[in-house]
């Protein structure tokens, strides 16, 4: 359980969008920095010790990204060695293409508490009153990748069963595999078949429908909402102030007064659901000592 | 589902075609390196320099405005040792990386020409759209690329940035 799941959907989406868009936006590594921090911060909190593993698949990420940015990109004044074909390795794209790294580390991280956080009913609240067309196809969607893979390792053990399964050889395990997968398309298939018509027998998508959820405006959600665009706009602003640049030298920009409120901004951004988060624990933890 | 296994001989065969693979690329990469020390040593002229640039200060790349030098001269030497059957790209990489110039180009598999993309970071549409390297010999512009020329004893040989396809520089 946690609580800062608890808010508005709609809340909670415009807040991630915020913080998705600064992280595209803004090129300073710096910002990206906090921001993949807070982030692991919250998986922890959201998820417990399990994520880490997740998370370390994401920072693999980065220094493949600066393997292959050196490979193939060759500009920076500070030259390391030359390839064997002549082309210079500079330390400025290596520098680069961490930072890359860390913005696609970055990005999913926020992608992969946005999933946490938006179960499909919440996607349904968002989305049920624009289109009930593209709501159902998200539900649908995100439902269906544990369903598959259970379904795929049904139809594993059934085929073993029926004695069908030949391992032996090369050839013949492709020849199973794609027998398998052949048979879990087609099921596939009819499951989602099954389900569209179940959802048109039920009336879904006519006209004067109502959707149900338990979701309401409170004031907290009005007060995170207006916080995120508040920060957003700010940190906007101070763009200019945080732009770095990487070629032909590494300009970050830290010592001016100016970046540093953008850098402070930014944090106090990121860390919004952790403080929530802590917050109500903290709470808990009082209330309980009190009985 | 398992992960397949392979016999020992099958993986001693992949990994032999791989390995071989390996030093083919390794090799056709290499391959450029290896000049003919055969010919006969000469001397020629090369200049590097960006002094279009000066003229076009307001449409040039704001990170790049330091990488200018005053004068415009990047490189400046009367007697460049070549030897016989170098060309022009040749000894213009070799005088960069030993002045520790930086130097970035691309070549074109199928013709291998050679294209400069940029020197001491100055690339190509750095200074407008219709900005870039280009090389004259004795003061003309050739129509091969760089590394389709072969130089002669006492050539001339000039790279400059052109911020108007070339056309600033037959003035």
């Amino acid at each position: 359980m946690n609580s800062f799941s608890y808010f508005n959907p709609f809340s909670l989406f415009i807040f991630f969008i915020c913080i998705i868009l600064i992280s595209i936006i803004i090129n300073n590594p710096i910002c990206i920095l906090i921001s993949v921090l807070c982030a692991f911060v919250l998986c922890i909190l959201l998820k417990g010790a399990s994520c880490i593993k997740l998370v370390f698949g994401f920072i693999m990420l980065i220094p493949m990204s600066a393997v292959f940015n050196v490979l193939f990109n060759h500009k920076g004044a500070s030259i390391l060695f030359y390839f064997t074909n002549g082309n210079p390795a500079t330390l400025e794209s290596i520098i680069y293409g961490l930072y890359s790294g860390l913005v696609f580390c970055c990005i999913s991280l926020w992608l992969l508490l946005f999933n946490f956080v938006f179960t499909a009913d919440k996607l349904n609240y968002l989305l049920g009153k624009l289109s009930p067309n593209i709501s159902i196809l998200f539900s649908m969607t995100i439902r269906f990748i544990p369903s598959f893979a259970f379904e795929l390792k049904n139809i594993y053990k059934g085929q073993k069963a029926l004695g069908i399964y030949n391992e032996s050889g090369f050839l013949n395990k492709i020849k199973a595999g794609v027998r398998n997968i052949s048979v879990f398309i087609t099921s596939s298939f009819e499951n989602s078949i099954t389900t569209s018509n179940s959802m048109k027998a039920r009336g879904y998508g006519l006209k004067g429908r109502t959707n149900f959820h338990m979701y309401s405006f409170k004031i907290k959600d009005f007060i995170l909402i207006f916080i995120s665009v508040l920060l957003f706009i700010f940190i906007m602003f101070g763009y200019k102030h945080v732009y770095t640049v990487y070629f032909p030298y590494i300009k970050i920009p830290y010592t001016d007064l100016k970046c540093m409120v953008v850098y402070f901004l930014f944090t106090l951004l990121c860390m919004i659901p952790s403080i929530i988060e802590v917050g109500d624990r903290i709470k808990w933890t009082l209330l309980k000592l009190k009985i | 589902m398992k992960i397949l296994k392979l016999k020992k001989g099958k993986v001693l065969f992949i990994s032999l075609i791989a390995i071989v693979l390996c030093f083919l690329t390794v090799f056709s990469i290499y391959k450029h390196n290896f000049s003919n020390n055969l010919g006969n040593e000469g001397y020629c002229s090369l200049y590097v320099n960006c002094k279009t640039i000066l003229n076009n200060m307001d449409s040039l790349n704001k990170d790049k405005s330091d990488l200018i030098p005053k004068d415009g001269i990047i490189y400046s030497n009367d007697k460049v040792l070549f030897e016989e059957g170098e060309n022009v790209f040749d000894v213009l990489l070799r005088e960069m990386r030993e002045n520790k110039i930086h130097i970035e180009f691309s070549k074109t598999p199928a013709t291998n020409a050679v294209y400069i993309e940029g020197i001491n970071n100055i690339y190509e549409f750095d200074c407008g759209e219709l900005s870039g390297w280009q090389y004259t010999v004795n003061d003309e512009i050739l129509n091969v690329s760089a590394d389709g020329y072969k130089i002669k004893e006492g050539d001339v040989i000039e790279f400059i940035y052109t911020c108007d396809l070339g056309r600033d520089l037959i003035e």
